[in-house]
Protein backbone atom coordinates (compact mmCIF):
# COMPACT_ATOMS: atom_id res chain seq x y z
CA UNK A 1 0.00 0.00 0.00
CA UNK A 2 1.54 3.48 -1.33
CA UNK A 3 1.96 6.04 1.61
CA UNK A 4 0.34 8.98 -0.34
CA UNK A 5 0.28 12.47 1.20
CA UNK A 6 -2.99 13.69 2.22
CA UNK A 7 -4.51 16.32 -0.74
CA UNK A 8 -4.18 19.94 -0.74
CA UNK A 9 -6.70 22.44 -1.83
CA UNK A 10 -9.37 21.43 -3.82
CA UNK A 11 -10.67 23.10 -6.91
CA UNK A 12 -14.00 22.71 -8.31
CA UNK A 13 -16.33 23.90 -11.50
CA UNK A 14 -19.20 23.19 -13.14
CA UNK A 15 -21.51 24.60 -15.89
CA UNK A 16 -23.86 25.36 -12.78
CA UNK A 17 -22.95 28.42 -11.24
CA UNK A 18 -22.71 28.11 -7.62
CA UNK A 19 -25.18 31.24 -7.65
CA UNK A 20 -27.94 29.28 -9.40
CA UNK A 21 -30.42 28.20 -6.97
CA UNK A 22 -31.24 25.03 -7.06
CA UNK A 23 -34.58 23.14 -8.67
CA UNK A 24 -35.32 20.47 -11.02
CA UNK A 25 -34.11 22.04 -13.84
CA UNK A 26 -30.70 22.30 -12.94
CA UNK A 27 -27.67 21.92 -15.65
CA UNK A 28 -27.39 22.67 -19.31
CA UNK A 29 -30.21 21.14 -21.63
CA UNK A 30 -28.70 18.97 -24.14
CA UNK A 31 -31.07 17.86 -27.40
CA UNK A 32 -30.92 14.79 -29.61
CA UNK A 33 -31.20 15.01 -32.95
CA UNK A 34 -34.45 17.30 -34.30
CA UNK A 35 -35.66 14.36 -37.00
CA UNK A 36 -33.07 11.24 -37.15
CA UNK A 37 -32.96 8.74 -34.19
CA UNK A 38 -29.87 7.19 -33.10
CA UNK A 39 -27.85 10.01 -34.37
CA UNK A 40 -25.25 13.22 -33.09
CA UNK A 41 -26.48 16.51 -33.14
CA UNK A 42 -24.26 18.18 -35.70
CA UNK A 43 -23.84 20.81 -32.97
CA UNK A 44 -22.40 19.93 -29.78
CA UNK A 45 -23.68 21.90 -26.44
CA UNK A 46 -21.24 23.49 -24.68
CA UNK A 47 -20.63 22.45 -21.28
CA UNK A 48 -17.81 24.80 -20.19
CA UNK A 49 -16.82 27.61 -22.13
CA UNK A 50 -12.47 27.09 -21.13
CA UNK A 51 -12.04 24.99 -17.36
CA UNK A 52 -9.76 27.26 -15.15
CA UNK A 53 -7.54 24.49 -13.91
CA UNK A 54 -6.27 20.54 -14.46
CA UNK A 55 -9.09 18.39 -13.85
CA UNK A 56 -8.62 15.35 -11.74
CA UNK A 57 -11.91 14.33 -11.60
CA UNK A 58 -14.97 14.11 -13.76
CA UNK A 59 -18.05 14.20 -12.64
CA UNK A 60 -21.07 13.70 -14.89
CA UNK A 61 -24.94 13.74 -14.16
CA UNK A 62 -28.14 13.30 -16.37
CA UNK A 63 -31.97 13.57 -15.00
CA UNK A 64 -35.43 14.02 -16.36
CA UNK A 65 -34.91 11.77 -19.72
CA UNK A 66 -37.62 9.02 -19.36
CA UNK A 67 -41.58 8.62 -19.62
CA UNK A 68 -44.01 5.64 -18.96
CA UNK A 69 -44.20 2.84 -21.00
CA UNK A 70 -41.59 4.59 -23.26
CA UNK A 71 -37.98 3.56 -24.88
CA UNK A 72 -36.12 6.52 -24.05
CA UNK A 73 -32.87 4.77 -24.91
CA UNK A 74 -29.95 7.57 -24.79
CA UNK A 75 -26.11 7.90 -25.22
CA UNK A 76 -24.17 11.30 -24.64
CA UNK A 77 -20.98 12.12 -25.82
CA UNK A 78 -18.78 14.18 -24.15
CA UNK A 79 -16.56 16.27 -26.22
CA UNK A 80 -13.44 18.30 -25.85
CA UNK A 81 -12.17 21.14 -28.45
CA UNK A 82 -12.90 24.14 -30.34
CA UNK A 83 -16.30 24.44 -31.71
CA UNK A 84 -16.37 22.80 -34.77
CA UNK A 85 -13.34 20.57 -34.05
CA UNK A 86 -14.87 18.85 -30.88
CA UNK A 87 -13.49 15.22 -30.40
CA UNK A 88 -15.01 12.95 -27.93
CA UNK A 89 -13.40 12.33 -24.44
CA UNK A 90 -16.05 10.22 -22.52
CA UNK A 91 -18.13 8.11 -25.32
CA UNK A 92 -21.69 6.97 -24.86
CA UNK A 93 -22.36 7.37 -21.97
CA UNK A 94 -25.86 5.74 -21.22
CA UNK A 95 -28.29 8.38 -20.31
CA UNK A 96 -31.80 7.01 -20.73
CA UNK A 97 -34.67 5.43 -18.46
CA UNK A 98 -33.29 8.59 -16.52
CA UNK A 99 -35.27 10.06 -13.71
CA UNK A 100 -35.99 13.32 -12.70
CA UNK A 101 -33.27 15.39 -10.05
CA UNK A 102 -34.95 14.72 -7.04
CA UNK A 103 -35.03 12.57 -4.72
CA UNK A 104 -33.92 9.76 -6.79
CA UNK A 105 -30.43 12.29 -8.52
CA UNK A 106 -30.59 11.06 -12.03
CA UNK A 107 -27.76 8.88 -13.30
CA UNK A 108 -24.09 9.56 -12.25
CA UNK A 109 -20.59 8.86 -13.32
CA UNK A 110 -17.54 9.82 -12.06
CA UNK A 111 -14.08 9.48 -13.82
CA UNK A 112 -10.58 9.79 -12.61
CA UNK A 113 -9.67 11.63 -15.57
CA UNK A 114 -7.01 14.34 -16.30
CA UNK A 115 -8.58 17.48 -18.17
CA UNK A 116 -5.78 20.38 -18.94
CA UNK A 117 -6.76 24.06 -17.96
CA UNK A 118 -8.07 25.49 -20.95
CA UNK A 119 -10.51 23.17 -22.38
CA UNK A 120 -13.99 23.73 -23.71
CA UNK A 121 -16.01 20.77 -22.73
CA UNK A 122 -19.34 20.30 -24.60
CA UNK A 123 -21.67 17.17 -25.43
CA UNK A 124 -23.84 15.85 -27.93
CA UNK A 125 -27.02 13.29 -27.39
CA UNK A 126 -28.33 10.58 -29.44
CA UNK A 127 -31.61 9.02 -28.60
CA UNK A 128 -34.14 6.72 -29.85
CA UNK A 129 -36.11 9.82 -29.42
CA UNK A 130 -35.73 12.23 -31.55
CA UNK A 131 -35.61 16.41 -30.23
CA UNK A 132 -35.59 15.37 -27.19
CA UNK A 133 -34.31 17.36 -24.17
CA UNK A 134 -32.32 16.29 -20.86
CA UNK A 135 -30.23 17.88 -18.30
CA UNK A 136 -26.52 17.34 -17.61
CA UNK A 137 -24.55 18.67 -15.02
CA UNK A 138 -20.90 18.50 -15.12
CA UNK A 139 -18.40 18.65 -12.33
CA UNK A 140 -14.77 19.17 -12.64
CA UNK A 141 -12.36 18.72 -9.95
CA UNK A 142 -8.49 19.11 -9.40
CA UNK A 143 -6.03 20.96 -7.48
CA UNK A 144 -5.22 17.73 -4.96
CA UNK A 145 -2.34 16.54 -6.61
CA UNK A 146 -1.26 12.64 -5.85
CA UNK A 147 -4.56 12.15 -4.03
CA UNK A 148 -5.67 9.32 -6.52
CA UNK A 149 -4.34 7.95 -9.36
CA UNK A 150 -5.66 9.76 -13.09
CA UNK A 151 -5.74 8.76 -16.49
CA UNK A 152 -6.58 10.41 -19.44
CA UNK A 153 -8.84 8.60 -21.32
CA UNK A 154 -12.25 7.05 -21.05
CA UNK A 155 -13.50 3.77 -23.40
CA UNK A 156 -16.66 2.26 -23.72
CA UNK A 157 -16.91 -1.17 -24.02
CA UNK A 158 -20.48 -2.45 -25.38
CA UNK A 159 -21.87 0.47 -26.70
CA UNK A 160 -24.50 0.20 -30.00
CA UNK A 161 -25.06 3.41 -31.57
CA UNK A 162 -27.37 2.04 -33.72
CA UNK A 163 -29.81 1.71 -30.88
CA UNK A 164 -28.48 4.24 -28.55
CA UNK A 165 -28.13 1.67 -26.28
CA UNK A 166 -25.86 -1.02 -24.89
CA UNK A 167 -25.47 -4.97 -24.82
CA UNK A 168 -28.30 -6.93 -23.84
CA UNK A 169 -28.06 -9.25 -21.21
CA UNK A 170 -30.80 -11.92 -19.25
CA UNK A 171 -30.41 -11.85 -16.09
CA UNK A 172 -31.01 -14.90 -13.72
CA UNK A 173 -33.31 -15.59 -11.38
CA UNK A 174 -32.81 -17.95 -8.64
CA UNK A 175 -29.43 -17.94 -9.82
CA UNK A 176 -26.44 -16.05 -11.57
CA UNK A 177 -27.50 -15.32 -15.31
CA UNK A 178 -25.25 -16.65 -18.19
CA UNK A 179 -22.01 -14.40 -18.96
CA UNK A 180 -22.21 -12.83 -21.66
CA UNK A 181 -19.48 -11.10 -23.43
CA UNK A 182 -19.81 -7.08 -24.18
CA UNK A 183 -16.75 -6.52 -26.03
CA UNK A 184 -12.95 -5.89 -25.86
CA UNK A 185 -10.93 -3.04 -24.44
CA UNK A 186 -8.97 -1.39 -26.95
CA UNK A 187 -6.54 0.33 -24.00
CA UNK A 188 -4.45 -0.36 -20.85
CA UNK A 189 -7.43 0.54 -18.09
CA UNK A 190 -6.85 1.80 -14.52
CA UNK A 191 -10.59 2.36 -13.18
CA UNK A 192 -13.61 0.70 -14.39
CA UNK A 193 -17.35 1.48 -13.71
CA UNK A 194 -20.65 0.17 -15.44
CA UNK A 195 -24.01 1.10 -15.67
CA UNK A 196 -27.32 -0.83 -16.89
CA UNK A 197 -30.41 0.80 -18.28
CA UNK A 198 -33.03 -1.29 -19.90
CA UNK A 199 -33.69 -2.03 -24.01
CA UNK A 200 -36.64 -1.77 -25.92
CA UNK A 201 -38.46 -3.32 -23.14
CA UNK A 202 -41.11 -0.37 -22.39
CA UNK A 203 -42.42 -2.30 -19.67
CA UNK A 204 -39.82 -2.77 -17.16
CA UNK A 205 -40.58 -4.98 -14.21
CA UNK A 206 -38.67 -2.77 -11.12
CA UNK A 207 -36.53 -5.52 -10.36
CA UNK A 208 -33.12 -4.91 -8.24
CA UNK A 209 -30.31 -7.09 -10.17
CA UNK A 210 -26.44 -7.02 -9.45
CA UNK A 211 -23.80 -8.09 -11.86
CA UNK A 212 -20.62 -9.54 -12.02
CA UNK A 213 -17.81 -9.16 -14.67
CA UNK A 214 -15.42 -11.60 -15.91
CA UNK A 215 -12.47 -12.04 -18.58
CA UNK A 216 -14.21 -15.12 -19.76
CA UNK A 217 -17.42 -17.39 -19.97
CA UNK A 218 -16.11 -19.54 -17.12
CA UNK A 219 -16.56 -18.53 -13.80
CA UNK A 220 -13.47 -19.46 -13.32
CA UNK A 221 -13.02 -16.54 -15.81
CA UNK A 222 -14.86 -13.76 -12.69
CA UNK A 223 -12.43 -11.08 -11.82
CA UNK A 224 -11.84 -10.65 -8.20
CA UNK A 225 -12.93 -7.37 -7.19
CA UNK A 226 -15.02 -6.78 -9.99
CA UNK A 227 -17.90 -8.31 -8.78
CA UNK A 228 -21.71 -7.23 -7.09
CA UNK A 229 -22.48 -4.45 -9.39
CA UNK A 230 -25.92 -2.52 -7.88
CA UNK A 231 -28.56 -1.43 -10.69
CA UNK A 232 -32.21 -0.68 -9.68
CA UNK A 233 -35.33 -0.46 -11.44
CA UNK A 234 -38.56 0.69 -11.46
CA UNK A 235 -41.81 0.04 -12.88
CA UNK A 236 -42.05 3.21 -13.91
CA UNK A 237 -39.17 2.88 -16.81
CA UNK A 238 -36.03 4.56 -14.67
CA UNK A 239 -32.83 2.82 -13.49
CA UNK A 240 -30.57 3.75 -10.84
CA UNK A 241 -27.11 3.11 -10.43
CA UNK A 242 -25.33 4.07 -7.05
CA UNK A 243 -21.92 5.56 -7.80
CA UNK A 244 -19.75 2.35 -7.57
CA UNK A 245 -16.50 3.06 -9.78
CA UNK A 246 -13.26 1.38 -8.92
CA UNK A 247 -9.69 1.06 -9.25
CA UNK A 248 -9.02 -1.78 -11.30
CA UNK A 249 -6.30 -2.62 -13.76
CA UNK A 250 -8.05 -4.41 -16.84
CA UNK A 251 -5.20 -5.14 -19.70
CA UNK A 252 -5.79 -3.90 -23.25
CA UNK A 253 -7.60 -6.51 -25.54
CA UNK A 254 -9.60 -8.50 -22.61
CA UNK A 255 -12.80 -9.31 -24.00
CA UNK A 256 -14.98 -8.41 -20.75
CA UNK A 257 -18.06 -10.69 -19.84
CA UNK A 258 -21.12 -9.56 -17.35
CA UNK A 259 -23.41 -11.43 -15.69
CA UNK A 260 -26.37 -10.53 -13.72
CA UNK A 261 -28.79 -11.93 -10.99
CA UNK A 262 -32.31 -10.48 -10.54
CA UNK A 263 -34.45 -10.37 -7.43
CA UNK A 264 -37.42 -10.74 -9.33
CA UNK A 265 -38.14 -12.14 -13.11
CA UNK A 266 -35.74 -12.21 -15.97
CA UNK A 267 -35.44 -9.12 -18.10
CA UNK A 268 -33.26 -7.97 -20.03
CA UNK A 269 -30.83 -4.94 -19.43
CA UNK A 270 -27.94 -3.09 -21.66
CA UNK A 271 -24.96 -3.27 -20.17
CA UNK A 272 -22.32 -0.87 -21.27
CA UNK A 273 -18.37 -1.14 -19.27
CA UNK A 274 -16.16 2.22 -19.24
CA UNK A 275 -12.71 1.97 -18.59
CA UNK A 276 -10.33 5.20 -17.69
CA UNK A 277 -7.11 4.53 -19.19
CA UNK B 1 0.49 17.61 -11.98
CA UNK B 2 -1.51 14.27 -10.75
CA UNK B 3 1.28 11.48 -9.04
CA UNK B 4 2.35 9.01 -11.61
CA UNK B 5 1.03 5.94 -9.76
CA UNK B 6 1.33 2.47 -11.48
CA UNK B 7 -2.32 0.99 -12.10
CA UNK B 8 -3.90 -1.57 -9.39
CA UNK B 9 -3.20 -4.77 -10.43
CA UNK B 10 -6.48 -5.88 -8.72
CA UNK B 11 -9.10 -5.78 -6.26
CA UNK B 12 -10.57 -7.61 -3.60
CA UNK B 13 -13.91 -6.88 -2.65
CA UNK B 14 -16.27 -8.29 0.28
CA UNK B 15 -19.61 -7.58 1.59
CA UNK B 16 -21.92 -7.90 4.67
CA UNK B 17 -24.33 -9.03 1.90
CA UNK B 18 -24.64 -12.26 -0.65
CA UNK B 19 -26.74 -13.91 -2.63
CA UNK B 20 -29.52 -13.34 -4.79
CA UNK B 21 -30.71 -9.24 -5.07
CA UNK B 22 -33.42 -8.51 -2.89
CA UNK B 23 -35.82 -5.99 -1.82
CA UNK B 24 -36.75 -4.07 1.12
CA UNK B 25 -35.20 -6.41 3.36
CA UNK B 26 -32.10 -6.48 1.31
CA UNK B 27 -28.97 -6.16 3.67
CA UNK B 28 -28.57 -6.32 7.52
CA UNK B 29 -31.25 -5.12 9.81
CA UNK B 30 -30.24 -2.99 12.43
CA UNK B 31 -32.84 -2.63 15.00
CA UNK B 32 -32.61 0.59 17.26
CA UNK B 33 -32.96 0.31 21.10
CA UNK B 34 -35.88 -1.44 21.85
CA UNK B 35 -37.14 0.44 24.16
CA UNK B 36 -35.04 3.67 24.90
CA UNK B 37 -34.85 6.00 22.02
CA UNK B 38 -31.79 7.80 20.78
CA UNK B 39 -29.69 5.22 23.04
CA UNK B 40 -27.36 2.30 20.98
CA UNK B 41 -29.09 -0.87 21.20
CA UNK B 42 -26.65 -3.00 23.97
CA UNK B 43 -25.12 -5.74 21.39
CA UNK B 44 -23.82 -4.36 17.91
CA UNK B 45 -24.96 -6.21 14.99
CA UNK B 46 -22.55 -8.25 13.40
CA UNK B 47 -22.23 -7.38 10.22
CA UNK B 48 -18.80 -9.06 8.59
CA UNK B 49 -16.77 -11.67 11.25
CA UNK B 50 -13.85 -11.14 10.09
CA UNK B 51 -12.44 -8.95 6.77
CA UNK B 52 -10.13 -10.99 4.30
CA UNK B 53 -7.84 -8.31 3.39
CA UNK B 54 -7.04 -5.16 4.45
CA UNK B 55 -9.84 -2.37 3.12
CA UNK B 56 -8.84 0.83 1.50
CA UNK B 57 -12.21 2.29 1.03
CA UNK B 58 -15.08 1.77 2.76
CA UNK B 59 -19.01 1.65 1.18
CA UNK B 60 -21.83 1.92 3.56
CA UNK B 61 -25.50 1.90 2.63
CA UNK B 62 -29.01 2.23 4.04
CA UNK B 63 -32.45 1.81 2.97
CA UNK B 64 -35.95 1.27 4.38
CA UNK B 65 -35.90 3.66 7.09
CA UNK B 66 -39.07 5.92 6.53
CA UNK B 67 -42.67 6.65 7.74
CA UNK B 68 -44.93 9.51 6.13
CA UNK B 69 -45.65 12.19 8.26
CA UNK B 70 -42.85 10.75 10.63
CA UNK B 71 -40.05 11.42 12.33
CA UNK B 72 -37.44 8.62 11.28
CA UNK B 73 -34.02 10.06 12.64
CA UNK B 74 -31.76 7.83 12.93
CA UNK B 75 -27.61 7.68 13.39
CA UNK B 76 -25.69 4.38 12.76
CA UNK B 77 -22.18 3.52 14.26
CA UNK B 78 -19.76 1.39 12.52
CA UNK B 79 -17.61 -0.96 14.59
CA UNK B 80 -14.70 -3.03 14.57
CA UNK B 81 -13.86 -5.38 17.25
CA UNK B 82 -14.84 -8.76 19.10
CA UNK B 83 -18.22 -8.93 20.37
CA UNK B 84 -18.47 -7.39 23.53
CA UNK B 85 -15.06 -5.45 22.75
CA UNK B 86 -16.18 -3.08 20.12
CA UNK B 87 -14.90 0.15 19.02
CA UNK B 88 -16.62 2.79 16.89
CA UNK B 89 -14.85 3.29 13.55
CA UNK B 90 -17.18 5.63 11.76
CA UNK B 91 -19.53 7.12 14.07
CA UNK B 92 -22.83 9.06 13.50
CA UNK B 93 -24.18 7.79 10.00
CA UNK B 94 -27.05 9.80 9.36
CA UNK B 95 -29.47 6.82 8.24
CA UNK B 96 -33.67 7.90 8.69
CA UNK B 97 -35.40 9.32 6.14
CA UNK B 98 -34.37 6.90 3.38
CA UNK B 99 -36.41 5.17 1.18
CA UNK B 100 -35.80 2.11 -0.81
CA UNK B 101 -33.30 0.31 -2.58
CA UNK B 102 -33.72 2.74 -5.55
CA UNK B 103 -32.24 5.45 -3.66
CA UNK B 104 -29.64 4.08 -1.23
CA UNK B 105 -28.51 6.69 1.19
CA UNK B 106 -24.74 6.00 0.54
CA UNK B 107 -21.32 6.66 1.97
CA UNK B 108 -17.93 6.31 0.92
CA UNK B 109 -14.64 6.50 3.10
CA UNK B 110 -11.44 5.84 2.03
CA UNK B 111 -10.62 4.29 4.99
CA UNK B 112 -8.18 1.49 6.21
CA UNK B 113 -9.32 -1.76 8.00
CA UNK B 114 -7.06 -4.50 8.82
CA UNK B 115 -7.50 -7.43 7.40
CA UNK B 116 -9.10 -9.77 10.52
CA UNK B 117 -11.56 -6.99 11.51
CA UNK B 118 -14.86 -7.97 12.87
CA UNK B 119 -17.18 -5.31 11.59
CA UNK B 120 -20.58 -4.31 13.56
CA UNK B 121 -23.27 -1.87 13.76
CA UNK B 122 -25.47 -0.17 16.17
CA UNK B 123 -28.60 2.00 15.26
CA UNK B 124 -29.91 4.61 17.74
CA UNK B 125 -33.30 6.12 16.35
CA UNK B 126 -35.94 8.66 17.42
CA UNK B 127 -38.26 5.47 17.23
CA UNK B 128 -37.40 2.19 19.13
CA UNK B 129 -37.46 -1.29 18.03
CA UNK B 130 -37.06 -0.40 14.20
CA UNK B 131 -35.08 -1.37 11.45
CA UNK B 132 -32.67 -0.28 8.94
CA UNK B 133 -31.07 -1.81 6.31
CA UNK B 134 -27.54 -2.21 6.34
CA UNK B 135 -24.53 -2.93 3.49
CA UNK B 136 -21.13 -2.53 3.77
CA UNK B 137 -18.72 -3.32 1.04
CA UNK B 138 -14.84 -3.38 1.48
CA UNK B 139 -12.86 -3.15 -1.13
CA UNK B 140 -8.68 -3.22 -1.05
CA UNK B 141 -6.05 -5.68 -0.98
CA UNK B 142 -3.35 -4.35 -3.37
CA UNK B 143 -1.34 -1.27 -3.16
CA UNK B 144 -3.96 2.21 -2.87
CA UNK B 145 -4.75 3.86 -5.82
CA UNK B 146 -5.73 6.55 -3.64
CA UNK B 147 -5.00 8.64 -0.60
CA UNK B 148 -6.65 6.43 2.76
CA UNK B 149 -6.77 7.35 6.19
CA UNK B 150 -7.40 6.03 9.45
CA UNK B 151 -10.61 6.69 11.00
CA UNK B 152 -13.43 8.99 10.28
CA UNK B 153 -14.35 11.76 12.43
CA UNK B 154 -18.10 13.44 12.55
CA UNK B 155 -18.76 16.78 12.95
CA UNK B 156 -22.51 18.58 13.74
CA UNK B 157 -23.97 14.65 15.48
CA UNK B 158 -26.31 15.35 18.19
CA UNK B 159 -26.95 11.89 19.59
CA UNK B 160 -29.46 12.97 22.22
CA UNK B 161 -32.21 13.74 19.18
CA UNK B 162 -30.21 11.01 16.94
CA UNK B 163 -29.87 13.84 14.38
CA UNK B 164 -27.43 16.52 12.99
CA UNK B 165 -26.78 20.14 13.53
CA UNK B 166 -30.25 22.43 12.20
CA UNK B 167 -29.20 24.73 9.26
CA UNK B 168 -32.07 27.12 7.75
CA UNK B 169 -31.62 27.71 4.14
CA UNK B 170 -31.98 30.11 1.55
CA UNK B 171 -34.11 30.30 -0.69
CA UNK B 172 -33.80 33.49 -3.59
CA UNK B 173 -30.85 33.58 -2.08
CA UNK B 174 -27.70 31.74 0.31
CA UNK B 175 -29.14 31.05 3.70
CA UNK B 176 -26.43 32.00 7.03
CA UNK B 177 -23.22 30.18 7.69
CA UNK B 178 -24.28 27.97 10.52
CA UNK B 179 -21.60 26.70 12.58
CA UNK B 180 -22.14 22.91 12.56
CA UNK B 181 -18.42 21.81 14.83
CA UNK B 182 -14.75 21.86 14.78
CA UNK B 183 -12.98 18.88 13.83
CA UNK B 184 -10.39 17.59 15.94
CA UNK B 185 -8.25 15.47 13.10
CA UNK B 186 -6.59 16.88 10.32
CA UNK B 187 -8.99 15.45 7.26
CA UNK B 188 -7.85 14.22 4.07
CA UNK B 189 -11.28 13.37 2.77
CA UNK B 190 -14.99 14.98 3.48
CA UNK B 191 -18.40 13.94 3.30
CA UNK B 192 -21.49 15.76 4.27
CA UNK B 193 -24.42 14.20 4.91
CA UNK B 194 -28.42 15.27 5.28
CA UNK B 195 -31.14 14.66 6.74
CA UNK B 196 -34.78 15.62 7.89
CA UNK B 197 -35.07 17.32 11.11
CA UNK B 198 -38.30 17.15 13.61
CA UNK B 199 -40.48 18.61 10.82
CA UNK B 200 -42.68 15.33 10.04
CA UNK B 201 -44.22 17.25 6.91
CA UNK B 202 -41.15 17.31 4.83
CA UNK B 203 -41.51 19.64 1.62
CA UNK B 204 -40.41 18.42 -1.76
CA UNK B 205 -36.92 20.56 -2.21
CA UNK B 206 -33.96 20.37 -4.81
CA UNK B 207 -30.94 22.07 -1.87
CA UNK B 208 -27.31 22.89 -2.81
CA UNK B 209 -25.16 23.44 0.16
CA UNK B 210 -21.57 25.05 0.63
CA UNK B 211 -19.12 24.74 3.50
CA UNK B 212 -16.96 27.52 5.08
CA UNK B 213 -14.21 27.98 7.36
CA UNK B 214 -16.18 30.96 9.04
CA UNK B 215 -19.46 32.93 9.06
CA UNK B 216 -18.47 35.16 6.07
CA UNK B 217 -19.14 34.03 2.28
CA UNK B 218 -15.50 34.94 1.97
CA UNK B 219 -14.60 31.91 4.02
CA UNK B 220 -16.53 29.49 1.62
CA UNK B 221 -13.92 26.76 1.08
CA UNK B 222 -13.06 25.90 -2.59
CA UNK B 223 -13.31 23.12 -3.90
CA UNK B 224 -15.84 22.28 -0.76
CA UNK B 225 -19.51 24.37 -2.54
CA UNK B 226 -22.81 23.10 -4.51
CA UNK B 227 -23.48 19.54 -2.50
CA UNK B 228 -27.04 18.52 -3.60
CA UNK B 229 -29.70 16.74 -2.02
CA UNK B 230 -33.21 16.56 -2.35
CA UNK B 231 -36.22 15.53 -0.73
CA UNK B 232 -40.33 14.41 -1.14
CA UNK B 233 -43.26 14.96 0.46
CA UNK B 234 -43.10 11.34 1.70
CA UNK B 235 -40.97 12.01 3.92
CA UNK B 236 -37.86 11.04 2.39
CA UNK B 237 -34.44 12.75 1.73
CA UNK B 238 -32.64 11.53 -0.80
CA UNK B 239 -28.70 12.08 -1.09
CA UNK B 240 -26.10 12.61 -3.61
CA UNK B 241 -23.03 10.60 -2.21
CA UNK B 242 -19.94 13.23 -3.09
CA UNK B 243 -17.00 12.81 -1.07
CA UNK B 244 -14.44 15.20 -1.98
CA UNK B 245 -10.52 14.40 -1.67
CA UNK B 246 -9.73 18.24 0.75
CA UNK B 247 -7.31 18.75 3.62
CA UNK B 248 -8.89 20.45 6.23
CA UNK B 249 -6.53 21.53 9.33
CA UNK B 250 -7.26 20.21 12.68
CA UNK B 251 -9.08 22.32 14.77
CA UNK B 252 -11.02 23.76 11.90
CA UNK B 253 -14.81 25.09 13.04
CA UNK B 254 -16.89 24.43 9.81
CA UNK B 255 -19.51 26.19 9.15
CA UNK B 256 -22.58 25.30 6.29
CA UNK B 257 -25.15 27.21 4.08
CA UNK B 258 -27.94 26.47 2.18
CA UNK B 259 -29.86 27.20 -0.62
CA UNK B 260 -34.10 25.66 -1.69
CA UNK B 261 -35.19 25.48 -4.80
CA UNK B 262 -38.87 25.92 -2.72
CA UNK B 263 -39.57 27.54 0.19
CA UNK B 264 -37.21 27.86 3.51
CA UNK B 265 -37.26 24.09 5.73
CA UNK B 266 -34.40 23.40 8.28
CA UNK B 267 -32.47 19.72 8.03
CA UNK B 268 -29.99 18.61 9.99
CA UNK B 269 -26.57 18.26 8.55
CA UNK B 270 -23.54 16.24 9.74
CA UNK B 271 -19.96 16.68 8.57
CA UNK B 272 -17.56 13.66 8.27
CA UNK B 273 -13.90 13.64 7.79
CA UNK B 274 -11.35 10.61 6.88
CA UNK B 275 -8.01 11.68 9.10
Amino acid sequence: MYALTKPRALLRESNVSNTTRPSATVGTIITSHATIAHTEPTTPTQLIASTSFDTELVRVTFHTNSATATDTSTLVNIKTGAAASETTLIPNLMAGFCPAFSPNQGIKYEFPLRIPAGTRLSATMRSVRTNQPMYCIIELFGGAPGAYWVGTGVEAVGANTADSGGTPVTVGTTSDGTLTSIGTNTYDWGYVTMHGTNNGDTAMLGNNSVWDMASGSATTALLSGLDEWVVNGSTTEVTYNPLQGRYYHVEPGTTLYIRGQSSGNAEDLDIIIYGVY
Amino acid sequence: MPLLLPKSHGITHEMSWSGRPGGTTWGTALPSHATVAHTEPTTPTQLIASTSFDSDWVVVRFHNNLNGATNTDSLVNIKVGAASSEVTIIPNLMAGWVSDTNAFCQYTFPLRIPAGSRISATHRSVRTGVNVYCFVELFGGNQSMHWTGTGVEAVGADTATSSGTAVTPGTTHEGTLTSIGTNTYEWGYVFPMTMGNTDTTMTAEITGFDIATGSTTGDVIPGLENFWSGSNTGEFQGHFPDGRYCRIPASTTLYLRAQYGGVAEARDYIIYGVY
